[in-house]
């Protein structure tokens, strides 16, 4: 089947912006990343974009298609149900060239929320325990691979405050503070109950829907809303 | 432009129906501070209530006081109980039901009120 890719070019030397459309002949089973590639093999090889797996483990391909945020290599064709595939940066982000954006505003967030093991005290003698039960409470949050598809799909970050630390870090927070074995709840949660903190999450799920691991985020902030305001 | 989806439409219609309802009550507290002022005013506040516009104002009103109330209740469950964020798509729709139903009830015995 033929279809019309429209693709978001930035030249960062002459700052000009456009979309440069091109007519491919695919299979429905491709990828959109597939498509991406035979533009960048066949018709113009200075398309910039980022990707690395492949598979939608590394979380590089993050890119506004068709409207929404989703991993370029985990669409196909045929799932987009439209000849025209419009692909942009995801937004929010200052874009360094085409498809490429900056993403030091999200990491600038996930670090806030210390995303790291923080030991209780006291330590145990031997190794943490801890059962299934209390493992399978953050099992889903752990599964984040950190494209900024959730962050960048959230109009309270895109539209108000780019200083909001964003859906992807309360995953993240979510993952330890949920942690029976993890003792840094208490410096976490001053950063979650603050103005750019939870609160400015108005339940729009935009960023479960772009989550391309099927992470119930606005769940998992739910979590957070109700721990904070029980334990602070 | 990204795409809206359910939970952004509900959103949108919160804030919008939001500012209407302040709107309102900035226009409601003006006119009860006119009406204040004696017999004769009062009965002018009344006549202009009485008027097409401000009829269709009122139902409209009762519109966007449904909407937010409902959507609000809605976002307390979804914000409170998991339950209620696994189901928000149903939940949504099931506000934009009750809402519009209510709307056409409350709309249809307000509208054929003597004004």
């Amino acid at each position: 089947m033929q279809v019309t890719v429209e693709v978001f070019r930035y030249d960062p030397d002459t700052d000009e912006s456009r979309f440069d459309t091109f007519i491919k002949e695919v299979d429905p089973k491709d990828r959109v990343l597939d498509v991406m590639m035979a533009i960048k093999d066949e018709d113009d090889g200075t398309i910039a974009f980022r990707k690395s797996c492949a598979h939608g483990v590394c979380g590089s391909c993050a890119m506004e298609i068709n409207g929404l945020n989703r991993l370029a290599c985990q669409v196909l064709i045929q799932d987009l149900k439209s000849k025209r595939i419009h692909i942009r940066p995801i937004k929010g982000m200052k874009v360094l060239r085409d498809l490429i954006v900056d993403m030091e505003a999200f990491f600038a967030g996930l670090e806030k929320v210390k995303p790291y093991f923080i030991p209780g005290e006291p330590a145990p003698a031997a190794e943490y325990h801890q059962s299934v039960k209390d493992r399978a409470v953050f099992d889903e949050t752990t599964k984040c691979i950190m494209c900024g598809s959730c962050t960048t799909s959230c109009p309270s970050f895109r539209w108000f405050n780019r200083e909001f630390v964003g859906p992807a870090a309360f995953v993240k927070a979510h993952r330890f503070i949920f942690d029976s074995r993890d003792g840094g709840n208490e410096e976490r949660l001053g950063v979650l109950d603050d103005k750019n903190g939870l609160w400015r999450c108005h339940s729009i799920y935009n960023c479960t829907d772009a989550c391309p691991r099927e992470i119930d985020i606005t769940k998992a902030i739910g979590d957070l809303k109700r721990y904070t305001v029980i334990h602070r | 432009m990204y795409k809206i989806k359910e939970g952004m439409l509900s959103w949108l219609l919160h804030k919008i129906t939001g500012v209407a309802i302040v709107a309102y009550l900035i226009i409601h507290i003006w006119s009860m501070a006119k009406m204040s002022k004696g017999p004769e005013a009062f009965n002018a506040v009344i006549e202009t209530y009485k008027t097409t516009l401000f009829r269709a104002g009122e139902v409209l009103l009762l519109g966007a006081i449904l909407f937010h109330g409902l959507n609000g209740f809605r976002l307390i469950l979804a914000e409170f109980t998991a339950w209620a964020s696994k189901r928000h798509k149903l939940l949504i729709y099931l506000t934009y039901v009750l809402a519009v139903v209510l709307f056409i009830i409350g709309g249809w015995f307000m509208w054929r009120a003597e004004g």
